[in-house]
C-alpha cells in the first residue's frame, strides 16, 4: 500500500460559486473503497471550492490523514482491511486529529449500527445511498462550525 | 370330624346288621311259648348266650370295618391327590393309596397332564421369549435410527416413536409427543390431512410401495421435511412418518453463496453509485462535456452491476428455495384432484375439473398450490362475489402446464391482485408463511389474473416415471414383523370411550399445588406435575412439570405442606403459558387425580379466562378406593398407597403425587375387575355412587 493518498483526477474546473466562499480552500479527505463513490463525492465537494483528496481503504487513509490533517474526512464504515470504524478509533486517539469532523458512510441501516457509529466518535452518520445534497449540506454544517 | 359318604355307608351298613340281629332276637323271643320263656329266662346260660351273640356281632363288625379301612379312605385320597395334580404339581404320583389299577391310571393320566403343561409352558416361554427379543430389538433399532420417526394409526394416533423425533418435536413451545397422542397436535391438521389423501391417491396406483414427501410445518411454526409411508399388516393400519429438519423457508443462506445481507449490501453499494451520478447530471447542468461523459459511462457500469447483483439474488433465492422444497412429480389429473378437494372443502359445492392431457405429470409443491387456489376462490367469491367456480388444466408454452380458476363473475382487477399477491396464504386453520408470489416462484412459474374471469398458474411439467409394478411379494418380504403393539388394538378399538377396559385407557395422573385452600377466594395452582398413563403402563418419560408464577402470595399452612416458596416461583412461567400446555399435554386423554374435585376446580377457574375447559372424563383414586373398601375410613393417598403397595417418593411435589396417584390407579385396575368393574364407564357409574353414598354421610 502507498503512503501518498492517492488522489483521482477529476478537479473541477469551473470555479465556486460566490456564496459558498465558506467552503473554499477547505480541505476534505474521502475514504471509500468503491472508485464510483470516490469519484462523484471529488467532483461534487470540488464544484464547490474545496480541495479534495481520496484514499482507497483504512491505511492509506491514516497515512494521508498524519501526513496532513484535512478539515473533514468521508469516511465508508465496510472496507476490506483497516475498516471505518478502525480509522475512527485512530483519529480520535491521536490529540493532533481527535477534534477533526468525520462523517462515516454506511451501506448499513438500522439504529443500533448508527450508534455504533456515533459511539467510535463520528460527527455524522449517512447510510447509502445517500442524497447529493443532504451530504453537502452536512459537510457544509461541520466545516462552518468549524 | 366329619366323615366320609363311604363311612357313613359302612356305619349305616354295621347298624343296620345289628338292628336286624336285635330284630330277629325280639322276634324268637316273642315266637317262644310262654312256658319255654320262662325256662330259657330261669336257664343261666340264657344270659351268656345272648351277650355270646352280642359279641359275635361286634366281631364280625369290627372284622369288616378292618377289611374295608383301607378302602374307605382312597376315594378322598384319589379325589386330592388329582387336586393337587391339576393346581399346584403335576409331577405328583400315587404310590400305595388306593388299589393298583386305580393308581395306575390316575398316574397315567398325571404323566400325559404333565407332560401336556410342560409343552404348554414352554411354547409360552419361547413366544415370550421371542417377543421380547423382537421389542428389544426394535427399541435398539428405533433408539438407534438418527432420523425422527413416528409410527401412527390412521385415526392419527402415534403408536410409537423415537428418541430424535422426541427431540425434534418438543421444543419449547412445542406440543407433546407421546404414545397414544394424536399427530394433529403436533403438526397442522390439513396439511397431515392432505399428506394422507396423496398416500391414498398413490397407494391405489403404487401399492405398498408408495410414499409422500412434503414440507409440514409444526404448530410452533418451525419447518420438517416429511415423509409419509403407508403401514398395512393384517388388522394394523396406520402411516409411517419419517422426519427431518428443514431450515428456515424464508430464505437464509445456502453454503458457499455470498449470503444474503451480502449480496443486499453490494446491491446498496451499486445504487449509491447510480444516485449519485444521476444526481450531480441533475444538479449540474453546467459541467464539462468530458465530465458528463465521465459520469454516464459511470452511470452505465454501476447500473449493470446492480442489475448483476439483483439478477445473482434472486437466482441464489430461488435455487434456496428450490433445495429446500423439492417439488414432487404428480400425475395432472391427481394434482387437479387434489386442488378440487380442497377448493371443494372450503369454498364452494362443486367445482368441475378437466384436464386437457390426461398423461401429463406436473413438478409441484400441490399443498402450497392447493392452498393458493384455495385462497384465490375465497377471495373472489368474498371480494367480487364470483360463483361457479371450475379448473382447467392444459399445456402452456415452453415445457409448462397452465392451471385456470374460472369463475362466473368479474375478471380481478389489478388492485385486488396485487394486494391478494403481498398476503399470506390462508390454508382454512391459519396463515401459510408464504405469499402467492411465492408459491408461483417455488413453482419456478408465475400466476396471473386473465382479462377474462380466471387465474392462471403456470407449473412445470415432468417426465411421468417409468411404471414400477407394485411388487406384493418382496415388498412383504423385506418389512420387518414388529407391528404387534398392543397400542394398535387400542387405536382401533373406535367407539364409546365409556366401553374402553380400563386397562387400555390413556390418562394424565396429575396434581397441583395451590397457594391455598379456595379457588372461589382466589387461590391459585402455583405447581402442576402429570405423567400419562397408557394401556395400564406407566409411562415415565412423558411427564409434565412446572411452577407457576402466582398473583397470589402463598398461604403459610399451604407453605409448610408443599415447601413451595416465592423465590421458587420467580422465574416461573405464567398460567397464560403453563394452562394452555397442560391442555395440550392432556389432550383426548382421560383425567387422573386423587380427590380430583379439589385440583379439577382449580383447573377451570384458571383455565376459563384463556378459553380451556378440562372436559374429559376424570377418574378419582380417592373415589375409587371407597368403591373398593366401602367400610374403610381413610382414603388418603397415603393409606390407599400403603393398602396396595404403593411406596410413596416425593409427596406433595405436584409430579411426585401424579405419579403416586398413577401407581395406586394401576394397581386398583385388578381389583376393580374382580368386582365386575371392568370399564371406563362402570368405574365412572360406581365412582357416582359412591360419592352419593358418602355425602349422605
Amino acid at each position: 500500500m502507498s503512503a501518498a493518498p492517492s488522489t483521482d483526477p477529476p478537479q473541477p474546473e469551473a470555479g465556486a460559486r460566490p456564496d459558498e466562499g465558506a467552503l473554499h480552500g477547505k480541505r476534505v479527505l474521502v475514504v471509500d473503497d468503491e472508485p464510483a463513490i470516490r469519484e462523484c463525492l471529488a467532483f461534487l465537494l470540488g464544484r464547490h471550492g474545496i480541495d479534495v483528496a481520496c484514499a482507497a481503504d483504512g491505511d492509506a487513509a491514516l497515512a494521508a490523514i498524519r501526513a496532513r490533517p484535512p478539515d473533514l474526512v468521508i469516511l465508508d464504515v465496510v472496507m476490506p482491511g483497516t475498516d471505518g470504524h478502525q480509522v475512527c478509533r485512530a483519529v480520535r486517539a491521536d490529540p493532533a486529529t481527535a477534534r477533526m469532523p468525520v462523517i462515516m458512510l454506511s451501506a448499513r441501516d438500522g439504529e443500533a449500527e448508527r450508534r455504533k457509529g456515533l459511539a467510535m466518535g463520528a460527527d455524522d452518520y449517512v447510510t447509502k445511498p445517500f442524497s447529493t445534497r443532504d451530504l453537502l449540506r452536512r459537510v457544509e454544517a461541520r466545516l462552518v462550525a468549524e | 370330624m366329619t366323615l366320609s359318604a363311604l363311612q357313613r355307608t359302612v356305619l349305616l351298613a354295621g347298624a343296620w346288621c345289628t338292628a336286624m340281629l336285635a330284630g330277629s332276637a325280639v322276634l324268637a323271643w316273642l315266637a317262644l311259648a310262654p312256658a319255654t320263656r320262662a325256662a330259657v329266662a330261669g336257664d343261666a346260660r340264657a344270659g351268656l348266650l345272648a351277650l355270646l351273640a352280642l359279641a359275635a356281632v361286634g366281631a364280625s363288625c369290627a372284622g369288616i370295618a378292618a377289611l374295608l379301612r383301607p378302602h374307605i379312605g382312597t376315594v378322598p385320597r384319589v379325589a386330592h391327590a388329582l387336586d393337587v395334580i391339576r393346581e399346584t404339581n403335576p409331577s405328583f404320583r400315587l404310590t400305595r393309596e388306593a388299589p393298583r389299577e386305580l393308581v395306575r391310571a390316575v398316574n397315567a393320566l398325571a404323566e400325559h397332564h404333565q407332560y401336556r403343561m410342560g409343552t404348554v409352558e414352554n411354547q409360552i416361554r419361547e413366544a415370550t421369549d421371542q417377543l421380547a427379543d423382537e421389542r428389544d430389538l426394535l427399541a435398539a433399532l428405533l433408539a438407534q435410527m438418527r432420523d425422527p420417526v413416528l409410527v401412527c394409526a390412521d385415526d392419527g394416533r402415534i403408536l410409537l416413536y423415537n428418541p430424535p423425533a422426541r427431540e425434534l418435536l418438543s421444543g419449547e413451545q412445542a406440543a407433546f409427543v407421546g404414545l397414544g397422542r394424536s399427530v394433529f397436535t403436533l403438526f397442522r391438521r390439513s396439511i397431515i390431512l392432505h399428506c394422507l389423501d396423496r398416500l391414498a391417491d398413490q397407494r391405489a396406483r403404487d401399492g405398498e410401495r408408495a410414499s409422500v414427501a412434503a414440507i409440514i410445518s409444526t404448530r410452533d411454526g418451525r419447518f420438517l421435511r416429511a415423509r409419509f409411508s403407508p403401514l398395512q399388516q393384517g388388522h394394523l393400519n396406520g402411516f409411517f412418518l419419517s422426519l427431518a429438519e428443514a431450515e428456515n423457508v424464508a430464505g437464509a443462506p445456502v453454503d458457499g453463496t455470498p449470503t444474503s445481507g451480502d449480496r443486499a449490501r453490494e446491491a446498496l453499494v451499486r445504487l449509491t453509485g447510480v444516485r449519485a451520478a444521476v444526481e450531480l447530471l441533475r444538479d449540474y447542468p453546467d459541467m464539462s462535456a468530458a465530465e458528463r461523459d465521465r459520469f454516464v459511462a459511470l452511470l452505465d457500469a454501476e447500473s449493470g452491476a446492480l442489475e448483476a447483483a439483483l439478477q445473482q439474488d434472486q437466482r441464489v433465492r430461488r435455487e434456496a428455495l428450490r433445495a429446500r422444497l423439492p417439488l414432487e412429480e404428480i400425475p395432472a389429473e391427481t394434482l387437479c384432484a387434489v386442488v378440487q378437494r380442497r377448493v371443494m372443502r372450503g369454498v364452494a359445492a362443486d367445482v368441475p375439473v378437466t384436464v386437457a392431457e390426461r398423461s401429463d405429470w406436473i413438478r409441484a409443491d400441490s399443498y402450497a398450490l392447493a392452498a393458493a387456489v384455495r385462497f384465490v376462490a375465497g377471495r373472489v367469491r368474498a371480494d367480487l362475489g364470483g360463483a361457479g367456480f371450475r379448473l382447467h388444466l392444459h399445456r402452456g408454452e415452453q415445457g409448462h402446464a397452465a392451471l385456470d380458476l374460472a369463475w362466473d363473475g368479474s375478471p380481478v382487477p389489478p388492485e385486488h391482485w396485487r394486494h391478494w399477491a403481498a398476503q399470506p396464504v390462508q390454508a382454512g386453520d391459519g396463515a401459510l408463511p408464504y405469499s402467492l408470489a411465492e408459491v408461483a416462484r417455488r413453482h419456478d412459474g408465475e400466476s396471473w389474473p386473465g382479462a377474462d374471469a380466471s387465474v392462471r398458474w403456470l407449473l412445470p411439467l415432468a417426465t411421468p416415471p417409468e411404471h414400477q409394478p407394485a411388487g406384493e411379494g418382496d415388498a412383504r418380504d423385506t418389512r420387518p414383523e414388529f407391528y404387534d403393539f398392543n397400542l394398535f388394538d387400542t387405536a382401533r378399538a373406535a367407539g364409546d370411550l365409556s366401553e374402553r377396559p380400563l386397562r387400555e385407557l390413556i390418562c394424565t395422573a396429575f396434581d397441583t399445588e395451590t397457594t391455598g385452600l379456595e379457588p372461589a377466594a382466589g387461590d391459585e395452582i402455583i405447581a402442576l406435575g402429570a405423567i400419562r398413563v397408557v394401556n395400564g403402563r406407566i409411562l415415565s418419560q412423558e411427564v409434565f412439570e412446572s411452577f407457576v408464577a402466582s398473583r397470589r402470595p402463598i398461604a403459610p399452612n399451604a407453605q409448610q405442606i408443599h415447601g413451595i416458596t416465592p423465590s421458587m416461583l420467580r422465574d416461573a412461567p405464567a398460567a397464560d403459558t403453563v394452562l394452555p400446555r397442560f391442555a395440550d399435554f392432556c389432550e383426548d386423554t382421560v383425567l387422573l387425580a386423587h380427590n380430583g374435585a379439589f385440583d379439577l376446580s382449580f383447573l377451570s377457574r384458571q383455565g376459563a379466562p384463556f378459553g380451556l375447559a378440562f372436559r374429559q372424563p376424570v377418574l378419582d383414586t380417592l373415589l375409587l378406593s371407597a368403591v373398593l373398601y366401602p367400610e374403610r375410613e381413610g382414603h388418603a393417598l397415603e393409606a390407599i398407597a400403603e393398602r396396595v403397595g404403593v411406596s410413596v417418593v416425593g409427596r406433595h411435589t405436584a409430579l411426585g403425587d401424579a405419579i403416586v396417584t398413577a401407581e395406586i390407579f394401576v394397581r386398583l385396575i385388578p381389583l376393580l375387575e374382580s368386582r365386575g368393574i371392568e370399564t371406563l364407564g362402570d368405574a365412572l357409574s360406581a365412582s357416582q355412587e359412591t360419592w352419593y353414598a358418602r355425602l349422605r354421610y
